[in-house]
């Protein structure tokens, strides 16, 4: 008779309503009638529904958890000491680290409530990207975790210092040693702006100032972590997180008083360092503290955005009374102070304070090399205000027009009026009309001049209306042919140099659409267009060849071109013929010898010799646009990593160059394998700031703060590169993504149709619109879809991945697991697919092949942490202890801050009979989660077998309490409390025990001292209890599957090998007594295994083969089998324990063959 | 009176048809409440079953409605299905993110929301569920009833129209054959040997 499920039922139902247990067992050995296999079926569910607790009785999940910090509270290894700063957004506690070293230190933390996902992803993105900067003037971030409830913390460098401007003052620090600790302060915003972090909140409290060996040293602090917390101010966060933007307007620059957030870049923290210098050398900020806080809201941002500081030097002479004590601090006297600072000084601080910020030090290390040469008496590359660096260029390259109508200046006093003597000449009309000539001349020449102020300024549009106005007047009547010609010049130099204006213009913008994605790539095609049209409007005849040369040769704009040109090659199909005549052409135009052989290696398509090439020093030189377009040329030649290296370079040249930002993102973010995201973000960022209108540049950070887990954000760039360019499927797919993943499925399922509206043939849209169909439960449709998006894109690896997750779901299991098989097929390194073959491989009791797949996924991706810990799970599984604790290990260093990883670890040490191993875990799991009720009862069980009764029972409690109050909790924790509540009362007897003033009351109770004194390491002691019992009950040593005979052989071992308190008071006989006793025992036991097997269930064989693993690993038994410690035993000794781990190699290879 | 009032008058009527109606309706409202509960929660919120089907039943059949039984039975017996696969669909997604990287550029998968335990263990019960199905359905029904839709054992035993005794008698069963196939491959909480 088999058991039918409707019989187990009955039978289980009426045992399980018995009164007593005894009555159940007479009701089972009446109902089952002999029936082996009903009756271990029925007494299986009875012993669970004894377990059970209350297993099912509540809902299908955790609680929420909210708890708040305060000095006193332990978050992880800090225990938190005092408030010392709070935001809108986090707190600062100083905090006191106890391990590996005991120091203070700053702990930031985003307040409860404050959580949002948004928030999280930022803080979690801008610690990575701040874990990256390692320098000497920046506070160090030295570790972050997560709170309990699962809120970020920082842990940074604890500064202990005063604000760099205090510290000058109070130290009479002279302007020059100011200038040296201005510079370092440059040099280390200058490393973050390398790791495209800007610190956007420069200010004197943020910079302060320690004494090092008596040497004072800057430190920036709270570097990126304004922007982590509160990164945009829109309007709405503009009333609440107002008292945050008035905090600092001293230092804000006019762009940030915009309050546009996007639109703010390096350059920004480059106005407020100007702030700075500008407050180190007068003792006052450029606009003045009170009045800025007394002025209205907008007329503070009006006043940031519009008005002209006065230069430092003259701020000095209109201090009054304060210059003395300012000049005092700086030991000299006003007159001499601001003599210092008129002239480079003066410029110094102005460029950076410029409005504009092109016209500001391009970066931080060019603005502390200016400071370097001024210290040097080298000559700065600062200019008086009013020509700014751009402008200043460009005039320089149209001399020519410049000088020109500069010679007006004198015209006007010069020969090109009348004299007296001929004004009295003449009469009456005459006399009218040359009074109106004169007037007209006036005029025109007045118009002229001012034409030559605008361009100085680079102010086009009015230069052009003020030269109109002056060829208005020319119309009005007779002007001297001088004047007229001059007029007649102005106007072609003008329209020259609008033209090559528009042309800059035009090439630029080719070169931000190409930015833009047309399926997976570039546009490309469509700058190749716009070359064509744009060189042919601009008026190069490139078909000949000799007049093209020369006019390139002659232009204002020559490098730009040539650039331009080198672009355009860039974009031609390889095979157009065109390709190589262009090239020629732009060769001989081009006088520079690096580029002709850079494009000589490129046409050859010489690798190496481009790597080469960027390896000369004067590569660097180059303008940005060319070092961007090598970078592109390198990752598209298969050398990403050399492109990254070479852009990072440049870029650390140009950090304001949106080309050289954005293309080192995009190597290492989409083309670098693995992907450093966290750093990309970095210079996304920049090259949004930089450049807000390029639709791929959108796109990209978003696809990389997705990567990051950031949503929001990555919505955000999504919808800007859609109202950039409404026709871009891919952003509005990621769109429809992120609705989906917020759980907004209709809004997802709508933007996907709209996505495939545009364009049918997205096999991405198509794939998840499948998913969408999935999860409203029409797997039907969803298999449609993804069996579509492989049509459309047979190469999809994601795709037939999902279709596989979807087979996997309906239970098909090689379905899926040919779906994975093909996703591999396709991408080979889809290390999910990998991981979902593992799964697969498990669900189908297939752990090897399950192994193999999970250690595939994580070749693919080292950082999978979930391979990592799926094969350590797996290994685990299959007792291979010592691949399983690697792979841990691995797991950990991924997620060091998952408790549930220190768990899981802790029970693998556990089993491997290493209990101050596992005790080190479960404690690490119950610090990173205190409700960890699993964790509180492993640790007070592993306590139990340290001796450490008290500490144990005190986890148990603990581990219980919380337990018991889970509705899924299934394990006996209080039969453990009892039992460890029974070692310490033992514990207390131990005295009496030893002395043997008390006798136990039978053998079980001896057993219960030999475990004792063998928990307290008192092994002799724990061996004489064991053999008292075995000599007083033989029948305990039969009992193998209990373990007394293994456990005495233990303490024997130990105490044989002279382990363990007392020991010292054991000669050597003694000692070898006790080997010999230990050898013995597990001789017995071994053969009493090996019987076992004979004719065992798979399930006996399986738990023989546990134990006998266990015994290979076992610490207590180290001292007599592992080689080293053998070898230091009397040579005959050593051959019999040889031979007793022979044996069980012996039959532990026999179970192995026999499964 | 609403399309599920109908169809449950329907289903009263003898319809066999109306079943199978039900379900996608009640599926589709008990959905649209977890995601519009779970966005605006913070991280790590759990859906509260219970409430969920209760509110659901209000907003389909309304208050009126209370005293036609077996209405309520079919309505609850369907709203425990509909959650159960909500609830699994959300542990098999989640943990599908985990696996992660499945799209190169786009993602597929949920992210709020409990721990990585709770979804292995909820799956992990799941399949159990569906193998204690084939073998006994009436007991799983009753796991979905309690434990999905967060019924009472009263309201379950109704629903199923079994009698007290019998009803506690496999719940009983069900939790002991639930626990015992989710201890086969369990995680030990105590140590060896």
């Amino acid at each position: 008779m088999s058991a039918t499920g409707g019989d187990v039922l009955e039978i289980f139902g009426e045992a399980a309503e018995c009164a007593s247990p005894v009555e159940a067992v007479a009701y089972l050995d009446v109902a089952c009638r002999g029936d082996v296999a009903l009756r271990e079926r029925v007494d299986a569910l009875l012993h669970a529904h004894r377990l059970a607790g209350k297993f099912l009785q509540g809902p299908p999940a955790h609680g929420d958890r909210v708890s708040t910090e305060s000095p006193g509270t332990v978050i992880g290894p800090y225990k938190l000491v005092e408030l010392i700063g709070e935001g809108g957004f986090g707190v600062v506690y100083m905090a006191e680290q106890q391990q590996p070293v005991r120091r203070l230190v700053a702990l930031k933390v985003v307040k409860p409530g404050m959580d949002t996902r948004q928030v999280i992803a930022r803080f979690e993105a801008e610690r990575q990207a701040l874990a990256m900067m390692h320098h000497p003037n920046i506070a160090h971030v030295l570790d972050a975790g997560e709170t309990v409830t699962g809120r970020p913390y920082f842990v940074m460098e604890l500064v202990r210092g005063i604000p760099i401007t205090e510290y000058c003052d109070q130290h009479r620090l002279t302007p020059n040693e100011r200038l040296k600790l201005f510079a370092s302060v440059c040099q280390a915003v200058q490393h973050a702006h390398q790791k495209g972090i800007i610190h956007r909140d420069l200010k004197p409290s943020n910079l302060l100032v320690t004494l090092h060996d008596g040497t004072p040293v800057v430190k920036v602090i709270d570097f990126g972590i304004a922007k982590a917390i509160d990164q945009r101010l829109t309007d709405k966060t503009l009333i609440t997180g107002f008292a945050q933007v008035i905090g600092t307007p001293l230092y804000m620059s006019p762009e940030q008083a915009e309050l546009s957030g996007l639109d703010i870049d390096t350059r920004s923290d480059i106005y407020s360092l100007g702030v700075l210098l500008y407050e180190l050398l007068t003792g006052t900020t450029p606009f003045d503290k009170t009045r800025l806080r007394e002025a209205s809201f907008d007329e503070m941002r009006r006043i940031i955005r519009e008005e002209e500081p006065p230069r430092p030097s003259a701020r000095i002479s209109t201090l009054g009374n304060a210059a003395a004590t300012v000049s005092e601090q700086r030991r000299t006297d006003p007159k001499r102070l601001g003599q210092l600072i008129r002239g480079e000084l003066d410029w110094v601080v102005m460029k950076c304070l410029e409005k504009d910020r092109t016209r500001r030090y391009e970066s931080a290390s060019a603005l502390a090399r200016d400071i370097e040469h001024y210290l040097a008496d080298e000559p700065v590359e600062a200019y008086p205000p009013s020509t700014g660096y751009k402008v200043r260029k460009f005039v320089y390259k149209h001399r020519r027009a410049a000088l020109t109508s500069g010679m007006f200046l004198g015209l006007l006093l010069g020969g090109g009026t009348v004299t007296a003597w001929q004004w009295l000449r003449l009469a009456g009309t005459e006399r009218d009309q040359a009074i109106q000539q004169v007037h007209r001349s006036q005029e025109i020449h007045s118009a002229l001049n001012q034409v030559t102020e605008l361009r100085g300024q680079g102010k086009w549009a009015e230069v052009q209306a003020m030269a109109r106005r002056a060829e208005a007047l020319m119309e009005t009547g007779p002007v001297e042919p001088e004047l007229a010609r001059h007029v007649n010049d102005l106007r072609s130099q003008l329209d020259q140099e609008q033209k090559d204006r528009q042309m800059l213009a035009v090439v630029e913008d080719i070169r931000l659409r190409q930015a833009e994605v047309k399926g997976e790539r570039f546009d490309t095609r469509n700058a190749e267009n716009r070359y064509t049209t744009a060189f042919r409007t601009y008026g190069l005849e490139l078909e000949s060849h000799e007049s093209a040369v020369r006019q390139l040769r002659g232009s204002a704009i020559r490098e730009e071109l040539l650039v331009a040109l080198d672009n355009w090659i860039w974009c031609k199909e390889k095979t157009d013929p065109a390709r190589a005549k262009l090239r020629a052409l732009t060769n001989e135009a081009d006088d520079n010898d690096w580029r002709r052989a850079l494009r000589e290696a490129g046409g050859q398509g010489d690798v190496s010799r481009i790597v080469e090439l960027t390896k000369e020093p004067r590569a660097l030189q180059q303008p940005p646009t060319a070092l961007a377009l090598v970078g592109e040329l390198l990752y598209q030649s298969g050398r990403p990593q050399e492109a990254a290296d070479w852009l990072r370079q440049a870029q650390q040249r140009h950090t304001g160059d949106f080309w050289l930002n954005h293309h080192l993102g995009y190597v290492l973010f989409a083309v670098m394998v693995p992907p450093r995201t966290d750093e990309a973000i970095g210079y996304f960022r920049s090259a949004v700031a930089l450049r807000s209108d390029s639709a791929g540049v959108h796109y990209n950070l978003g696809n990389a703060l997705r990567e990051q887990g950031d949503l929001v954000a990555a919505v955000t760039c999504y919808r800007n590169a859609i109202n950039l360019n409404p026709g871009y499927v891919p952003a509005l797919v990621n769109i429809g993504a992120a609705q989906k993943m917020k759980g907004d499925i209709a809004a997802a399922e709508a933007t996907f149709r709209q996505a495939l509206e545009l364009n049918p043939e997205h096999a991405f849209a198509r794939g998840n619109l499948g998913s969408i169909l999935m999860m409203q439960g029409d797997k039907e449709g969803a298999a449609a879809c993804f069996r579509q998006a492989i049509a459309l894109d047979p190469t999809f690896a994601g795709a037939h991945n999902a279709l596989g997750a979807l087979l996997e779901s309906q239970g098909d299991l090689d379905g899926a697991a040919d779906c994975f098989r093909q996703a591999l097929e396709h991408e080979p390194n889809h290390a999910q697919a990998h991981f979902n073959l593992g799964v697969i491989g498990r669900r189908k009791g297939n752990p090897d092949g399950a192994a193999a797949h999970f250690r595939r996924s994580i070749e693919c991706n080292p950082d999978y942490a979930d391979g990592h810990h799926q094969l350590a799970r797996t290994l685990q599984s299959q007792h291979d202890y010592g691949a399983a604790q690697a792979s841990y290990r691995r797991v950990l260093e991924l997620r060091p801050n998952n408790a549930t990883i220190h768990y899981d670890f802790g029970i693998l040490l556990a089993k491997m009979g290493d209990n101050p191993g596992a005790v080190a875990c479960y404690r690490k799991a119950v610090a990173l989660d205190p409700k960890y009720a699993e964790a509180h009862c492993n640790l007070g069980n592993a306590l139990i077998h340290l001796g450490d009764f008290g500490t144990a029972l005190e986890s148990l409690r603990t581990g219980h309490e919380l337990g018991s109050q889970r509705q899924s909790w299934r394990y006996p924790s209080a039969d453990w409390i009892e039992e460890c509540e029974r070692w310490l009362e033992l514990e207390g007897r131990l005295p009496a025990i030893l002395k043997s003033k008390i006798q136990p009351a039978d053998a079980a109770e001896r057993i219960e001292w030999a475990d004792l004194c063998r928990y307290k390491r008192m092994y002799a002691d724990s061996v004489r209890f064991f053999t008292e019992a075995f000599v007083g009950e033989a029948k305990l040593l039969t009992e193998t599957q209990v373990g007394h005979r293994y456990r005495a052989a233990g303490s024997a071992a130990l105490a044989g090998c002279g382990q363990g308190d007392g020991a010292t008071r054991l000669d050597d006989d003694e000692r070898a007594a006790l080997r010999r006793q230990a050898l013995h025992w597990l001789q017995a036991d071994l053969a009493g295994r090996t019987r076992r097997l004979q004719g065992g269930t798979p399930k006996e064989l399986q738990s023989v083969r546990e134990e006998l693993r266990y015994w290979q690993g076992d610490a207590a038994l180290a001292g007599v089998r592992d080689p080293a410690a053998l070898a230091k035993l009397p040579v005959e000794e050593q051959a019999a324990w040889q031979q007793l781990w022979a044996d069980v190699a012996d039959v532990l290879a026999k179970i192995q063959v026999s499964k | 009176m609403s399309e599920v009032t109908q169809v449950l008058h329907a289903i009263e009527q003898g319809d066999p048809q109306a079943a199978s109606r039900l379900l996608p309706l009640v599926y589709e409202e008990l959905r649209r409440l977890a995601a519009q509960k779970l966005s605006n929660e913070k991280p790590g919120q759990t859906l509260d079953a219970t409430g969920l089907v209760h509110e659901a039943y209000l907003r389909l059949v309304g208050p009126g409605e209370e005293s036609h039984w077996n209405s309520r039975g079919h309505f609850f017996a369907s709203a425990a299905e509909a959650m159960r696969r909500i609830l699994i669909n959300r542990a098999r997604d989640k943990m599908r993110h985990k696996r992660s990287g499945a799209w190169k550029r786009i993602d597929l998968d949920q992210l709020n929301v409990a721990g990585e335990t709770a979804d292995e263990e909820l799956i992990a019960l799941d399949d159990s569920l569906e193998r204690l199905a084939q073998e006994n359905p009436a007991c799983a029904e009753l796991v979905k009833l309690r434990f999905f839709a967060g019924l009472t054992q009263h309201e379950s035993a109704a629903v199923l129209g079994l009698a007290k005794r019998t009803a506690d008698r496999t719940w009983a069963y069900a939790r002991a054959w639930l626990y015992e196939a989710l201890s086969q491959d369990d995680v030990p909480a105590t140590n060896v040997p």
